[in-house]
């Protein structure tokens, strides 16, 4: 694994080249696009081990931080979903001039997967969705049930409570700008990622999916969706600062993209 | 201006690290390296970007700051040899130094860690004479009778508190209903060594000169603040010893504020060290 800083000088996003591990490379490059604060925090192991098991499986791979969040650039306040949609394109250019190849898959985990099918211009061959947000604000709102639970328990413990603040979510500023552009996503009327192949995978069910299946039909799109009996629990307070171990799922990506 | 470099190093595995450094502030011996060390199980971003907010925060005051992953944790490849785990942790601190030294030509170091990161920090500030100075999240604590009074004092005529503890036994008592299948324990969790041997150790460290800055959350093995000098009173710390007690912050300060306050008494503790001098 090769970490690399890249984009630009000034603001630069934080890269984990995985080249592939096999004598021939496969066609196609994997970008993995990861959640957002605290989901982030808890899923960089899954992450790293899923670009593990793909390039051992022939695969190109390039992890990333998105400006502000992980090793890249910038204050933990300052992204949007603007400014995402960016990386995500900086990302996949960096990764196919980095592999040579041409053509590109995306594994996008909640809102990684989220962010992945709103950018616009991604020209993706496979396309992951690993448990994903369909709806920004019903994200938001679930973070914030999360978070007001966890004050509960905090302020237990305090002379002064905490105030309930709306610019702060489980450790993690969320300023009105960065909640705003969140909100606006919606898979079902926002969907324009052009992927010739989309898989969602998920841990629990997805009420979404008849409407998203319905869609990439009347799109021509081939779309497989599964859940798979794995760990997500994302809902679950208990479960926020656990160590995120799937197995199961992992595999069942691995197999996707190399067809098994 | 803060520039940022990734780097892989190590002998016999590849770790890796990021190096913030500040282009307006020129290298010298006198002014230390930072290394922080993983909490937990956490890469080294550590909890809530804690590492990335530190890092930026202290090399903006002049000091380079490495935050790496020890080995199996992050990004950092797992040792496949016999030695034990601190052995491991050890040997993977020291090769960061020997990188660093070897770049900047810096052999001046002030470790800092939370929990297992804040453990990591103690042993490592005992076995390598590079180090200057160590900041201790959460680090180690003995219980005093100031501690249990605190602790037990108000609770024995209370019934709620009695209530409590009733239910926390009979929740011991029942099986774990959601087993995790994380084995990497020696990575989570950390044992308090035998306080004589910690009162030992500090001496030996206070001998030598290194600058010591406890800090405690209320949420973990310490009550009062003046809980650590009163467990170790027989030693004489002279001017090295500070120590912070912040009662309402959680052990991981999830809460920006917290966390604000506990970075900027890091970073002023940093500057009356090494800077004002």
């Amino acid at each position: 694994m090769n970490p690399f800083y890249f984009g630009s000088s000034k603001e630069p996003l934080f890269g984990a080249y995985h080249p592939p591990m096999t004598q021939r490379a496969r066609d196609s490059a994997v970008l993995l696009c990861p959640p957002l604060a605290q989901e982030y925090m808890r899923t960089h192991w899954s992450l790293r081990r899923l670009a593990d098991m793909l390039s051992r499986a022939g695969f190109h791979v390039l992890r990333f931080d998105y400006f502000g969040t992980g090793d890249s650039a910038g204050k933990s306040s300052d992204g949007t979903v603007a400014r995402w949609h960016n990386d995500i394109r900086s990302a996949a250019n960096e990764l196919l001039e980095l592999s040579g190849r041409r053509f590109l898959s995306v594994v996008g985990l909640r809102a990684g997967a989220a962010l992945a099918a709103t950018t616009e211009g991604l020209d993706t061959f496979d396309f992951i969705l690993w448990d994903p947000i369909i709806s920004g604000q019903s994200y938001i709102k679930e973070l914030r049930r999360i978070h007001d639970s966890q004050l509960e328990t905090y302020n237990r413990m305090r002379h002064q409570p905490i105030l309930k603040t709306s610019n702060e979510l489980l450790g993690f500023p969320f300023p009105p700008a960065m909640q705003d552009s969140i909100e606006q996503i919606d898979l079902l009327s926002g969907f324009i990622n052009n992927a010739k192949n989309i898989f969602i995978f998920s841990s629990g069910k997805i009420e979404e999916l008849p409407q998203l299946q319905k869609m990439f039909q009347m799109r021509g799109v081939t779309f497989v969706g599964k859940t798979v009996d794995d760990v997500g629990d994302w809902d679950k307070p208990s479960r926020l600062y656990d160590a995120f171990l799937p197995n199961a799922i992992l595999t069942t990506i691995v197999n996707a993209l190399v067809r098994k | 201006m803060l520039i940022e470099n990734a780097y892989t190093f190590g002998s016999s595995v590849q770790l890796v690290g990021i190096l913030t450094d500040s282009t307006s502030h020129p290298s010298s011996n006198d002014i230390p390296i930072v290394l922080l060390l993983n909490a937990g199980l956490k890469h080294r971003v550590g909890p809530f970007r804690l590492h990335v907010d530190l890092a930026r925060e202290l090399s903006g005051l002049g000091f380079p700051v490495f935050r790496f992953d020890l080995s199996g944790i992050g990004d950092s490849n797992r040792h496949k040899d016999t030695r034990s785990r601190e052995e491991q942790v050890l040997s993977d601190i020291q090769e960061a130094m020997d990188f660093l030294s070897s770049r900047k030509g810096i052999h001046n170091f002030v470790v800092m860690g939370l929990c297992t990161g804040a453990d990591n920090a103690h042993k490592i500030s005992v076995r390598d004479k590079r180090i200057s100075g160590a900041v201790f999240l959460d680090g180690y604590c003995y219980p005093t009778a100031g501690f249990y009074l605190r602790r037990y004092g108000t609770k024995l005529f209370n019934p709620a508190a009695w209530w409590r503890f009733i239910k926390k036994m009979f929740i011991k008592l029942t099986p774990d209903s959601y087993a995790t299948n994380d084995n990497r324990e020696e990575n989570y969790f950390w044992t308090l060594p035998p306080k004589q041997k910690t009162e030992t150790e500090l001496k030996l460290l206070v001998a030598r000169g290194v600058n010591l800055l406890y800090v405690f959350s209320g949420w973990f093995i310490s009550n009062y603040k003046e809980q650590f000098a009163t467990a170790f009173k027989s030693v004489d710390f002279g001017n090295q010893l500070q120590v912070e007690y912040f009662r309402e912050c959680e052990h991981l300060y999830p809460v920006i504020a917290d966390r604000k306050k506990m970075i900027g008494r890091i970073s002023d503790w940093m500057k009356a060290k090494y800077l004002d001098t």
